[in-house]
């Protein structure tokens, strides 16, 4: 489906493991956890079956997380999670059961703290261009920069019309093949007399 | 004690019963519109909260489906123009280019080769030279006998 829909914003790999945890060393980045609830509203009651069995064994278990209760009266249950890098996720528990509350635990527990996005790329890469970009003067001469203008440039260029023509009528003259083409009107005409000559 | 308060907030459909013969488990159709509605989210006004938001949401569907093979044409269409670009700069038609590099042995796609030209400059330079050396071929060389073009470098030698 579109990400657009999930409110999902597009990021780009930046790092190929952020600040190299779990390479080496493995630091839990959920700081803190907070649980808001009522003690009597049943839209808490899965929250409230959560606390009386597996909160104990949670915190225990993780001793880098911070975990805290708040009992609210007339409250929707909310758990609140705080990440190292500064965010932080509001997830509502309203009526929801124990087993689904431990699983967001869970869910946050490991989670990096890096907002959810859509991928743009899957590839990452810390030199993309080896040679370097290209700029409109990467095949250009660095003479070009010096040039004067006008300047006469040597690149071939098609004859004009005119000089087309002059060749052509060079060539008839010099190989005299073309008096073959002519009729004897043109060629009287043609002919080139000398005044006083016959 | 029995703990009643967790089956009695499950959202069940008013049709089933699970006295009778067998249970007819249907799940809430507010799951089902949920899906839409989440989806519809970003959509104007009442196009986001009404049943019309199913009708809209049907037809980003069908727009899905024919982008698929849209973004390929057009991706392939920008890549060719980029190719087109890269060898005008360098003085060669690239018209030619594709069949020119089959015949040398070069088989990159049209992918690469626009990578190339913004990100490998002179790779690609050294390609096309190549390209233009195989079109300046004569026929009976396994050419196409054009005329001078090409960024004139000396690659060959260096192969």
């Amino acid at each position: 489906m579109t990400s657009r829909g999930l409110m999902l914003s597009k990021t780009f790999i930046s790092q190929n493991a952020l600040m190299n945890n779990g390479i080496g060393r493995y630091v839990p980045q959920l700081a803190r956890v907070t649980i808001k609830f009522c003690k009597e509203h049943g839209s808490s009651q899965g929250v409230r079956r959560y606390i009386e069995e597996e909160i104990v064994d949670f915190a225990r278990k993780n001793p880098a997380t911070v975990v805290y209760l708040k009992p609210r009266r007339h409250r929707s249950p909310v758990l609140v999670a705080e990440f190292l890098n500064g965010q932080t996720y509001y997830q509502s528990l309203h009526m929801l059961g124990s087993d689904t509350v431990s699983g967001f635990m869970e869910i946050y527990r490991g989670h990096s703290g890096v907002v959810y996005s859509e991928q743009g790329k899957y590839t990452y890469s810390d030199h993309p261009s080896i040679q370097g970009y290209w700029n409109p003067t990467t095949n250009k001469e660095p003479a070009s920069a010096l040039y004067k203008f006008p300047r006469h440039t040597s690149l071939p260029q098609e004859p004009t019309a005119t000089e087309m023509l002059q060749q052509l009528f060079n060539s008839q003259q010099n190989s005299d093949g073309g008096a073959e083409h002519f009729s004897q009107g043109e060629k009287d005409r043609l002919e080139t007399r000398k005044q006083g000559e016959s | 004690m029995v703990f009643l308060t967790r089956n009695l907030f499950v959202r069940r459909h008013w049709h089933t019963s699970q006295f009778f013969g067998h249970e007819t488990p249907s799940y809430d159709r507010v799951w089902e519109k949920r899906r839409i509605y989440q989806q519809a989210a970003h959509y104007f006004g009442r196009f986001r909260n009404t049943k019309l938001a199913r009708r809209y949401f049907t037809r980003s569907l069908t727009y899905q489906t024919e982008g698929r093979s849209i973004r390929k044409r057009v991706r392939k269409e920008l890549w060719d123009t980029r190719i087109e670009g890269s060898c005008q700069e360098l003085d060669y038609n690239a018209w030619y280019m594709r069949d020119a590099l089959t015949r040398a042995g070069v088989y990159l796609d049209r992918k690469v080769l626009a990578n190339i030209a913004l990100t490998e400059p002179r790779t690609f330079r050294a390609v096309t030279e190549i390209a233009a050396t195989k079109s300046m071929d004569a026929p009976e060389d396994g050419g196409m006998g054009m005329k001078k073009c090409g960024p004139g470098i000396d690659v060959y030698s260096k192969l």
